[in-house]
């Protein structure tokens, strides 16, 4: 569910009221860390981003313009920061490996056809943290754009024309790739809960 | 015409999205239900569609530590009392 920044606080913010920074900090640490981290698949840097997201919000509070609203704002300069990161880690040589292009996440989504019964209870089968790691890992191949697309919208529930006013990209951009998300999740599922026994 | 009146295969697919949103025009949703209306894999597909985003929320929607908010709140209390002392003018000394 999206987190919903009350009216008041947005204009607290802009009166310059310190009190209402550290409010937003409460009420938004959670998404911003989530979208860092979703993008990065590293709690230390994820928190890192975060923490700059926020300062970088309170230094330029004043620059804020009003054409999109507070949690915009914040989601685009985290997804910022968050890229700076890995251009960074790509610079010292840190990439994380595993992560797919287009070609090969297209023969993902579509190596399953017939999708069988997952069974009423996953969890009879496997542990919640089982699944969460398997689903973790299949994320972990998607670009940083792609799963920030899915954060935003499957998770933190922001529409199609947020989501693309956060990242910069088209709103049908937007649609495609949540759809890629979804259909690597949707084939991990199935190979998890389609009764084949796949524990790799 | 058994196209026309229920799309293919591909449209479904390729549409999920818009549907889901309710952002189909009149005619490709009209299609797109007379699709899955007769056509028991897509159902299957769009079944399994719904769940997955389902069981995402589920499972990857664990909240981060709560420690982390005060850890933040704590950095940005010393990065401003950083910038302030780097404003400040320092001791007087005599031309």
């Amino acid at each position: 569910m999206a987190v919903e920044i009350p009216e008041n606080l947005t204009s607290r913010l802009l009166n310059g009221e310190r009190d209402a920074f550290d409010d937003l900090v409460r009420l938004c640490h959670t998404p911003v860390y989530r979208l860092a981290l979703r993008m990065l698949h590293d709690p230390d840097d994820a928190q890192e981003v975060a923490q700059e997201s926020f300062l970088a919000a309170f230094v330029g509070i004043g620059g804020f313009q009003q054409r999109s609203n507070i949690r915009t704002w914040l989601f685009s300069i985290t997804y910022r920061k968050a890229v700076d990161r890995l251009k960074k880690r790509k610079e010292e040589g840190r990439i994380l490996s595993g992560v797919l292009d287009d070609d090969e996440l297209w023969k993902i989504a579509h190596s399953v056809q017939d999708f069988t019964d997952w069974g009423a209870n996953p969890e009879q089968i496997y542990s919640r943290n089982e699944i969460s790691d398997r689903l973790a890992k299949a994320m972990g191949k998607l670009p940083a754009e792609s799963s920030a697309v899915f954060e935003l919208r499957d998770i933190q529930g922001l529409n199609s024309k947020e989501t693309s006013e956060i990242l910069g990209i088209n709103e049908g951009a937007v649609r495609v790739r949540l759809h890629r998300v979804r259909q690597i999740l949707m084939v991990e599922m199935q190979n998890l809960f389609g009764g084949r026994g796949d524990r790799s | 015409m058994m196209k026309l009146l229920m799309g293919t295969h591909a449209e479904v697919r390729e549409f999920l999205i818009k549907f889901l949103e309710d952002k189909l025009p009149a005619l490709k949703k009209y299609q797109f239900q007379m699709h899955l209306l007769l056509c028991k894999d897509c159902k299957n597909y769009l079944g399994k569609y719904r769940s997955s985003i389902e069981l995402s929320k589920n499972y990857l929607d664990d909240p981060p530590p709560q420690e982390l908010v005060n850890l933040t709140l704590k950095f940005i209390e010393e990065k401003l009392e950083e910038k302030k002392k780097e404003s400040e003018p320092g001791p007087y000394t005599s031309p």
